[in-house]
């Protein structure tokens, strides 16, 4: 029977990190990536705790709920962002030819 | 756990009341029609008047620093001095916002609301003395701070701006997270001077964790004061967002984080000296070159400014570079003087500036040294103190930066520093040619000035002036704000 230790959590939580990294540089559409951040963000709640596991420390998991929160916040604004772009362009691609260089 | 006592909040008393002035606009600008601009614009700079004025008097500050709140927070002289530059930088914003906003048929209120609820942010970071305290004021400033750059939610432009700022953000406080997450696990501290502490030992165990953690630190840090290479999205939002919105971007959020950038790295990671140094060294190096090169090609004014601040983020990492005593209060100065010099210049921009962003190119300021002589010579006061010419502040705080680099033997990043001042010589100069060198046309955009604009131009041409003829009693302010080196 395999144990799970923090490492099985550390190694998950950096794929989940590295999904949402490749999600973010390489989707086109603005609801994936909004996903691809939450994904990135979530992927540190479990880092957080798995550590706070091993060390027997509440810290880690206090500064998780803290990041939850945050992440909800970040969600709302990136929506909000979202919604004032589709209303003015009618697309929730980036790709879209746009006004700023680059 | 550390006692914790309810008395202490007293201490936060300055942050406290600009969040509930932030607040207060806010549900005062979501009744009904709304606030009038100049009534929120008043409103605004009474809370951050009253907010430094409790900064000066409320927060007591010993020789030793004090840690309050569970060690969340810490009161120190650096904390109060870039608690005072950060207010005195948002209330220039708030008066060069004044006729932007009034113009923009959009809600006064929560354009201000968001002004102080990020200024807050800030205040909270620079005291922040614990990886979580400093991550969420570090996010309530960025999630401010998207928003205000999309205020012009009608304009495309301003749109984009608000998305890339906002993607590109979001990525960059990802990858800072995941960072503290591995220092944590490292080190099971997340106080700064606990993590210090921890971090030789965890250096030994967690071989892995330390350097992938504090690499993913100073990516989302650096990320934060635009340096080369995580500088991308520096342009196009400074340009897309509402001038006034550019100008507290780079000078308030930039000088928030460099502030903590430096509590980060002296007093958070002081193990990792030499390591640090190095990274650095290198990016401070191809930051300078980058901003200054990429400044060259510019014909719009806000993207030029736009490079010209990327520029200026490196200057500043070499006080950092240095790791010395004189390295950590040039910083402070130079972050001083960067407010009040790249404040002016932006609000030189909007005098300027129309609806549908006319204004904004370099030919647009030809002639202007006769139509508006006294705009034209406080442009100049400010080109000549972003290129680091006497008599001006900028040229102080440089002369000190490249000292203290020198002195702690960066000699070449200190000689790249020199060189790169040199290039952004032709840059900011061909907008000093254009105004006194070239003849206006019919299509010359006239300046249109306001009370609230002369006074902030006014301020910080009189800010330039004097940090660079009497420096004295400015550089001991900035000497309170040093941090106890490792």
């Amino acid at each position: 029977m395999l144990e799970i230790t923090t490492n099985h959590y550390l190694v998950l939580g950096f794929i989940l990190f590295a999904i949402g990294l490749v999600g973010l540089v390489v989707r086109r559409n603005l609801i994936v990536v909004l996903m691809s951040i939450e994904l990135m963000l979530n992927s540190v709640n479990l880092n957080l705790i798995a550590f706070s596991h091993q060390l027997a420390d509440l810290a880690g998991q206090v500064f998780a709920v803290f990041t939850i929160t945050v992440a909800a916040g970040e969600a709302a604004v990136g929506l909000g962002i979202l919604l004032a772009l589709y209303r003015l362009r009618g697309t929730t691609e980036i790709d879209v030819p746009s006004e700023l260089r680059g | 756990m550390p006692a914790f006592d309810l008395r202490e909040f007293l201490l936060l008393a300055p942050e406290i009341l600009l969040a509930i002035g932030g607040l207060a606009l806010l549900l005062a600008g979501s009744v009904g029609r709304g606030v009038p601009g100049r009534v929120a614009a008043s409103l605004s700079l009474f809370f951050l008047v009253a907010t430094a004025l409790l900064v000066l008097t409320v927060e007591e500050v010993g020789p030793e620093p004090r840690l309050i709140l569970g060690s969340s927070f810490v009161l120190d002289g650096f904390a109060r001095f870039f608690k005072l530059v950060i207010l005195a930088g948002t209330a220039l914003t708030v008066l060069i916002s004044v006729r932007f906003v009034d113009d923009g048929a959009y809600r006064a209120g929560e354009y201000h609301a968001l002004l102080l609820l990020a200024t807050t942010g800030m205040m909270f970071m620079v005291g922040g003395f614990n990886l979580v305290s400093i991550w969420i004021a570090l996010e309530l400033m960025a999630l401010s701070s998207y928003i205000l750059a999309g205020y012009f939610k009608r304009e495309t432009r301003s749109n984009e701006a608000a998305l890339k700022y906002f993607v590109l953000g979001a990525l960059s406080s990802a990858i800072l997270l995941y960072g503290a997450s591995l220092l944590y696990g490292a080190t099971g501290e997340l106080r700064l001077d606990l993590l210090a502490a921890a971090l030789p030992e965890a250096m030994v165990t967690g071989r892995l964790l330390v350097p992938t953690g504090w690499l993913m630190l100073s990516v989302g840090l650096l990320f934060k004061v635009a340096a080369v290479p995580f500088h991308v999205w520096t342009p196009d939002v400074y340009v897309g967002a509402p001038t006034p919105v550019t100008a507290y971007l780079a000078a308030a959020s930039k000088t928030a984080s460099f502030a903590i950038l430096v509590r980060i790295f002296v007093q958070g990671l002081p193990t990792l000296l030499p390591d640090w140094q190095i990274v650095i060294a290198a990016v401070a190096s191809v930051t300078m070159i980058w901003g200054n090169l990429a400044a060259l090609t510019q014909t719009n004014v806000k993207r030029m400014l736009a490079y010209s601040s990327i520029a200026h983020a490196g200057y500043v990492l070499l006080g950092l570079l240095a790791a010395s005593v004189i390295g950590l209060w040039s910083v402070a100065f130079y972050l001083l003087a960067y407010t009040f010099i790249t404040l002016g210049a932006f609000a030189m921009v909007v005098v300027l500036e129309r609806r549908e962003y006319a204004g904004e190119e370099v030919s647009d300021y030809a002639g202007l040294a006769r139509r508006a002589p006294w705009l034209a010579a406080a442009m100049l006061v400010f080109l000549l103190a972003l290129t680091g010419i006497p008599p001006t502040g900028g040229f102080v705080g440089k002369v000190y930066l490249f000292a203290a680099a020198v002195e702690a033997g960066w000699t070449w990043v200190a000689v790249i520093g020199v060189l790169t001042s040199a290039i952004s010589l032709y840059y900011y100069f061909s907008i000093a040619v254009q105004m006194y060198l070239k003849e206006s046309t019919r299509d010359t955009p006239e300046p249109l000035g306001s009370p609230a604009l002369t006074a902030a131009i006014a301020t910080c041409v009189v800010a330039t002036l004097v940090l660079g003829l009497f420096p004295g009693p400015f550089i001991e302010f900035a000497q309170a704000a040093g941090l106890p080196l490792p």
